[in-house]
């Protein structure tokens, strides 16, 4: 393809090579590296995007401490504290399930903190040990993308409870997490193992697997599938669902009884960089305006009893919540996603 | 050995440049290739291995794996050849603007496209459910069949299409004069010319197909395969171990489909030439007019769902909310402004990364082919091996190599760069190396006996000859690392956001108005950047030519 008649503008070109080679070498001086500020606190994010950007606008506002997070899925910032123990990049881990905390403060990586925050909080959201404090609460339901459901099943009632959801007509229309990859999906399954005992649990989940159209990998896609009504039906989170709601998709989201709730929870990582502001942005998170905030953006249900609570989350009332055995969960946790997998496929 | 040894030292006495050049990409190469792969191998223990043998889930996985492998690569090299013969050969009505189409595709980051996938043919998509008021559901092997075609025909119509432009026309005309018929001139002159291409194409669509998780998480359904294992056993689990055996094992068939690839190029060298003499400026002879419109007829196709791919994500970013409320808005947009961090990352990094690999590609093809120094074999084959690492196990190895000891890089730039460098660069040693290869050794050795250094002889001779190529390099990782997710999603961190890395969160979370304006806006600025780089080098600039050479 080098043709001849290309060789005049050759050094034309290397010249204009060496400037564009200059250019970048300059971007990389000029540009990278965000100036460590004097005051920091970094945060591994569990929540939303949107939510975590909110409470560090709040907190940047009231402290002036920027907040510096990154916002990823349980898992891999689970990992990643666990993997970083020895020189950790992060202050805070924000959210996700208290058991995920519990599991972390076991390998060693978490501080021990006692935030005033916790003190009007039930026994279930604080930590003994002082690993790790919950800020709010949210429970598995049932959501359902009203027009497709109509559509589909224009003589069926809504789903109100889980046995309601083994209807031989949803078959299809049901989509819910793969426990083998998400933690979300895991707590249903326990959920319903511990609910019905053993060999009634098993004999459920096996029936519901059979009329389930699909098991995304990812927490966040049941909801989305529901809401775009992809599927009639999803289990998921209900302040995930009510999100879906909220901003205008056609979603009812049921809180049937008998269900299983998580306690999102905060901690201080053991030799971050910013332990004081750590502490600082652990109370601030625990705070009524903090929660309050979180809760009318999230649809959580804030802990504080002093936050109110915004429309369109669920009142503590509302959920009726199983004595959730979270230690067994544990034990038994190969075991039943090898037996998961047989029911399954 | 000992000749190794002793041509290493009359380097050192006449050569130190490029003994230290030499050097550097070694040490680059076994730092940054050997040792990450050495470290995932190691990663596993024994009972994990054993449950990713016998669970019945990652045995089906494996199955589908391989019926993807062997569907979605024959389809997508089918659908590229002729999308690349219709605009080369069969001169369908509009070619120039044809040509240009699938290239859009490739700038479209790979998640991207998949949700603009769904929000078309989905089961409310705005074709299937809309237009047609069909009911059909894509979720499952059919879709991710059609979504990894549409995703990979690209690479082969990239490839294909320099092929056959650089294909003597001569040579079929000269058939047709003595006589053989249309299918006749195809089957034993113009494919045969093109053989190479289309083994080429085929490795670089397989093993992207052995890595694709995004398309399989999207539209696979109940249908699993490997690669979206790999990814969920870390994120769902953090289970170091199942997800990186899980990940060696897709590196079986990579490895092997690479050795084989390797092998038929060998075995076949010089009997097809693609690039032999100077291009013919005959026209190519004339194709059925069955075949002409019905290639026609299939560049429209693919045109409009190319069309509707970019324009649902502008749609996307401008409604208020897809499927609901289409009233425009530009709160979307406004969103993008606070995200300008991960955007200008991605282009820096990207940049960067693409200078590393256009430099490295071009420096071990040159000491390969022409630098005379011992252990190219090893050389060679260490540039080649990240072309038969899954994007997402190369992740995983960067993140367990480099966490750690005195290689600590987690955390800093420097690993995405890398990361991204490493993954693009069998691609750009392929295409340097080929045009390298068409160099004529007289040049640089005219420069050896004027008294330049090899060093020199390349700085001044092989790589001002070689600059489409260089370009060509340099343009595909810069491309393809912009929206890159796979490797990088596990080697972000506070200060190294990326924009690919945030579309995924916000899809994920179903702010799809701010998912869709962040992609649209990462490819406006990807594009406004490539239009950059052609103003600034000239209109001369033909990168994608060189891709035939690659295959060559």
């Amino acid at each position: 393809m080098n043709s001849p008649s290309s060789a005049t503008p050759r050094r034309n070109l290397g010249q204009r090579l060496a400037r564009l080679a200059l250019l970048l070498a300059a971007a990389l001086v000029l540009l990278p590296g965000v100036a460590l500020a004097q005051g920091e606190v970094r945060v591994y994010a569990v929540i939303n995007d949107d939510d975590v950007r909110l409470l560090a606008e709040m907190f940047e506002a009231e402290t002036g401490v920027r907040v510096n997070y990154l916002r990823a899925s349980t898992g891999e910032l689970v990992s990643r504290v666990i993997a970083e123990a020895g020189a950790p990049q992060a202050d805070v881990l924000l959210g996700g399930p208290s058991a995920q905390h519990i599991a972390i403060a076991e390998t060693g990586a978490l501080a021990v903190f006692h935030p005033e925050g916790a003190a009007g909080l039930p026994a279930y959201a604080v930590s003994d040990e002082g690993y790790w404090t919950g800020f709010y609460l949210t429970a598995l339901g049932i959501g359902v993308n009203l027009e497709r459901f109509e559509q589909r099943f224009p003589n069926e009632e809504l789903p109100a409870t889980w046995d309601d959801l083994l209807n031989p007509a949803f078959d299809g229309e049901i989509v819910m997490t793969d426990p083998v990859s998400s933690s979300t999906a895991y707590l249903f399954v326990q959920a319903q193992l511990q609910r019905l005992g053993w060999e009634a649990g098993w004999e459920y989940l096996e029936a519901l697997a059979s009329l389930v159209g699909q098991f995304p990998a990812s927490g966040g896609a049941p909801p989305q599938l529901v809401g775009t009504g992809e599927y009639a039906i999803g289990v998921a989170y209900v302040h995930a669902l009510a999100r879906y709601r909220n901003d205008g998709f056609p979603v009812s989201t049921i809180v049937p009884p008998a269900t299983a709730g998580e306690v999102g929870s905060v901690s201080v990582i053991a030799g971050g960089p910013n332990p004081e502001n750590a502490r600082l942005f652990v109370e601030f998170v625990l705070s009524a305006r903090a929660q309050e905030a979180f809760s009318a953006q999230s649809f959580t249900t804030p802990l504080n009893p002093q936050a109110a609570l915004p429309g369109g989350a669920n009142t503590f009332a509302e959920f009726d919540l199983i004595d959730y055995d979270a230690e067994l969960a544990g034990e038994q946790r190969d075991e039943v996603l090898l037996l998961w997998q047989q029911v399954v496929d | 050995m000992t000749t190794g040894l002793k041509r290493v030292g009359r380097l050192w006495r006449y050569d130190p440049g490029l003994l230290l050049a030499y050097g550097l990409a070694g040490l680059f190469l076994l730092v940054f290739v050997v040792w990450p792969l050495a470290r995932v191998a190691l990663e596993p223990t024994v009972a994990d291995w054993r449950q990713v043998f016998t669970t019945p889930r990652w045995q089906r996985a494996a199955g589908n794996t391989a019926l993807m492998l062997v569907l979605s690569t024959t389809s997508s090299l089918l659908l590229g050849t002729l999308y690349a013969f219709a605009v080369t050969r069969a001169r369908v009505p509009g070619a120039q603007l044809f040509s240009a189409v699938p290239l859009f595709l490739l700038l479209t980051p790979p998640f991207v496209s998949g949700l603009a996938f769904i929000l078309l043919l989905g089961r409310r998509g705005l074709f299937t459910y809309h237009l047609l008021g069909l009911e059909t559901s894509i979720y499952g092997w059919h879709g991710l069949w059609l979504a990894q075609t549409l995703s990979f025909f690209p690479v082969a119509y990239l490839v294909l299409r320099g092929a056959f432009m650089a294909a003597d026309t001569s040579l079929e005309q000269a058939a047709r004069g003595l006589g053989a018929g249309r299918w006749q001139v195809l089957r034993s002159v113009t494919l045969p010319l093109v053989t190479p291409a289309l083994l080429a194409a085929a490795l670089f669509i397989s093993i992207g197909v052995l890595g694709d998780f995004g398309n399989p998480m999207l539209v696979g359904g109940r249908f699993q395969v490997l690669a979206t294992a790999v990814y969920t056993q870390l994120t769902g689990w953090a289970s170091f171990g199942t997800s990186a055996a899980l990940g060696l094992i897709l590196l079986v068939p990579a490895v092997l489909l690479f050795a084989t690839q390797q092998w038929v190029q060998s075995a076949t060298q010089g009997r097809y030439a693609t690039v032999g003499g100077r291009s013919s400026s005959l026209p190519p002879p004339a194709v059925a007019p069955w075949l002409h419109w019905s290639l026609f007829a299939l560049c429209v196709l693919v045109t409009l769902f190319v069309v509707a791919n970019l324009g649902v994500i502008l749609m996307g970013a401008l409604t208020r909310l897809w499927g609901v409320d289409f009233s425009l808005t530009l709160e979307h947009a406004r969103y993008v402004l606070s995200h300008v961090g991960g955007l200008g990352n991605s282009l820096r990094f990207a940049a960067l990364a693409s200078v590393l690999c256009t430099v490295l590609a071009g420096l071990v093809a040159f000491l390969v082919k022409r630098g005379g120094v011992p252990g190219r074999t090893g050389l060679d084959l260490a540039t080649l091996l990240p072309a038969a690492i899954p994007g997402t196990l190369m992740g995983v190895a960067f993140v367990l190599a480099f966490s750690q000891g005195p290689l600590r890089l987690t955390g800093t730039g420097i690993i995405i760069v890398v990361g991204m460098a490493v993954s693009y660069l069998p691609v750009g040693y392929r295409v340097c190396a080929a045009a390298i290869d068409q160099l004529r050794t007289s040049l640089d050795e005219s420069a050896a006996n004027l008294g330049a250094s090899k060093l020199t002889a390349f700085a001044t001779v092989v790589a001002p000859l070689t600059r489409q190529a260089l370009m060509a390099a340099f343009v595909f990782c810069f491309v393809q690392s912009v929206g890159t997710l796979s490797t990088v999603i596990f080697l972000v961190s506070f200060d190294t956001p990326l924009a690919s890395v945030t579309i995924l969160n916000l899809a994920d979370q179903g702010s799809w108005g701010r998912a869709a304006a962040l992609a649209a806006a990462l490819i406006i600025v990807t594009m406004v950047a490539l239009a950059l780089l052609f103003l600034i080098t000239g209109r001369r600039f033909k990168p994608f030519q060189e891709f035939t050479r690659a295959g060559a």
